[in-house]
């Protein structure tokens, strides 16, 4: 039955009534008509397909031996397909969604950005915006080359532009401008200039116009390489000054002595004030007199609650400090000092290996002043 | 394309032209060639005609696959078939 129904051609079941069926049938296969899965029921009653073409002379034969057909049905991929045409709620279904994609088809609805790196896609579609490409816009509205050239000379940071329309998308392809120092920033370079005293050891000009040379003496701060070549028409033309040039560096560490110095020490006599503070108001302030004449105060907030209340305590320490004079010479504490001097050269020197190091010591008026210099050699 | 029914004459040596051929598949379809017209159909029974003769089917769910003018195909659960 199956068969019958999936099949290709358009297949009709009859169901018929009557008498002397066997008959019937036999007249209907002697003229020509194939009949298919025949069944006869008990209530006189028969079943049976047949091709959609013999369906005339079927019903010819039929009225003959007075037999009624009880049922029709037709079956098939044919039937199928012609009842379709049939069908005026799909067919215009069909026909309103042709229509629909037809007309989508006539606008952009997207803007597809590629290539863009240091430009954002907001900017070029705000661009496009102002060019007249929004949403919605129709094809046949968009010039392409048009829009390209438009695009190019509204943004000056793009070199190239390709724009087309792939389905309901605008494709825009660009190309950002590079970036080249040598164009874009002449006259803003600034000279390369050393980063530490020293003596110059070796010199590789990579760019611009070279101020010193090997054996110099060059100051922190000082001018190495100016920015600009002179070419051979004698043009100044402005480059970036690059170096790489070595040097012995000496890396100074200073330290100072006075003879007679004022310290302030502390006691150790201390006094704890607390007061309370609430939405940075004061709530409560302790009245506690402070007996010392010199003295320093060292203030600690603490949140008492930091979800409802904002209540804080800040508490005071209240140290009592002395000063006193102290009369110490320079030679009692001399190698102390050098080697405080030493280390804040070490420091400079930045785990560089030395290649030579020396001290002086210069005096007057009771201060005493110790310079340490530990020589390296590395960068300018 | 072999002729079934050419061989099996051939093997048996009968006459290439007879009456009628019969087929049984597994006792679940019948398939004739050269019958002259149906007699009796139901689903116990389905009885035919051919030359010189009546050709009798008995079983269950009976029923007739294909009915052309000179062949036909039984479905159904064959049980007997006679010859008169």
């Amino acid at each position: 039955m199956k068969k019958i129904i999936f099949e290709f051609n358009h297949n009709k079941k009859y169901k018929i009534k009557g008498v002397n069926l066997e008959k019937c049938f036999n007249n209907l296969i002697k003229n020509k008509i194939k009949l298919k899965n025949v069944k006869k029921n008990d209530d006189n009653t028969a079943e049976f397909y047949i091709n959609i073409e013999s369906e005339k002379k079927l019903k010819q034969n039929l009225n003959k031996f007075n037999i009624n057909i009880l049922q029709e049905k037709d079956f098939g991929f044919l039937f199928f397909i012609k009842s379709l045409f049939f069908r005026v709620g799909l067919i215009s279904a069909c026909f309103i969604s042709l229509v629909m994609l037809f007309v989508s088809q006539m606008f952009v609805f997207k803007i597809e950005i590629y290539g863009n790196e240091n430009i954002s896609k907001n900017e070029i579609i705000s661009c496009l915006n102002n060019l007249g490409v929004t949403s919605f816009t129709p094809k046949n509205s968009i010039n392409l080359n048009d829009l390209e050239s438009n695009l190019l000379e509204s943004m000056p940071s793009i070199s190239l532009v390709s724009i087309i329309t792939k389905g309901n998308s605008l494709v825009v392809n660009l190309q950002e401008k590079v970036i080249n120092d040598e164009y874009q920033n002449v006259g803003n370079f600034t000279p390369l200039k050393a980063t530490a005293s020293g003596k110059v050891k070796s010199i590789k000009l990579i760019q611009g116009t070279l101020c010193v040379k090997v054996g110099d003496i060059v100051k922190e701060g000082d001018i190495l390489v100016e920015p600009y070549i002179i070419d051979s028409s004698g043009n100044k033309k402005s480059v970036k000054a690059e170096a790489e040039i070595t040097a012995e560096i000496w890396c100074e560490g200073r330290a100072t002595h006075y003879d007679n110095a004022i310290k302030t020490i502390k006691t150790g006599n201390v006094i704890i004030k607390d007061d309370i503070y609430f939405l940075g108001l004061p709530i409560y302030i302790s009245k506690v007199e402070i007996p010392y004449a010199e003295y320093e105060v060292n203030k600690k907030v603490t949140n008492l609650s930091t979800t409802l209340i904002p209540i804080k305590i800040e508490r005071s320490f209240i140290e009592e400090t002395k000063t006193v004079e102290e009369n110490v010479p320079f030679e009692d504490v001399k190698d102390k000092v050098i080697e405080e001097a030493k280390n804040l050269a070490l420091e400079k020197a930045k785990n560089n290996s030395a290649i030579d190091e020396y001290h002086t010591v210069t005096s007057n008026a009771g201060v005493t002043q110790v310079s340490y210099v530990v020589v390296i050699v590395g960068n300018l | 394309m072999i002729n079934f029914f050419g061989e099996l004459k051939k093997e048996f040596k009968l006459p290439y032209v007879s009456d009628y051929n019969l087929i049984n598949i597994t006792g679940k379809a019948l398939y004739v060639e050269g019958h002259t017209g149906l007699m009796t159909l139901s689903k116990e029974l389905i009885s035919f005609r051919v030359k010189h003769g009546v050709i009798v089917v008995e079983g269950c769910g009976l029923s007739l696959k294909e009915l052309s003018e000179n062949t036909l195909c039984i479905e159904g659960k064959i049980k007997k078939t006679e010859v008169f």
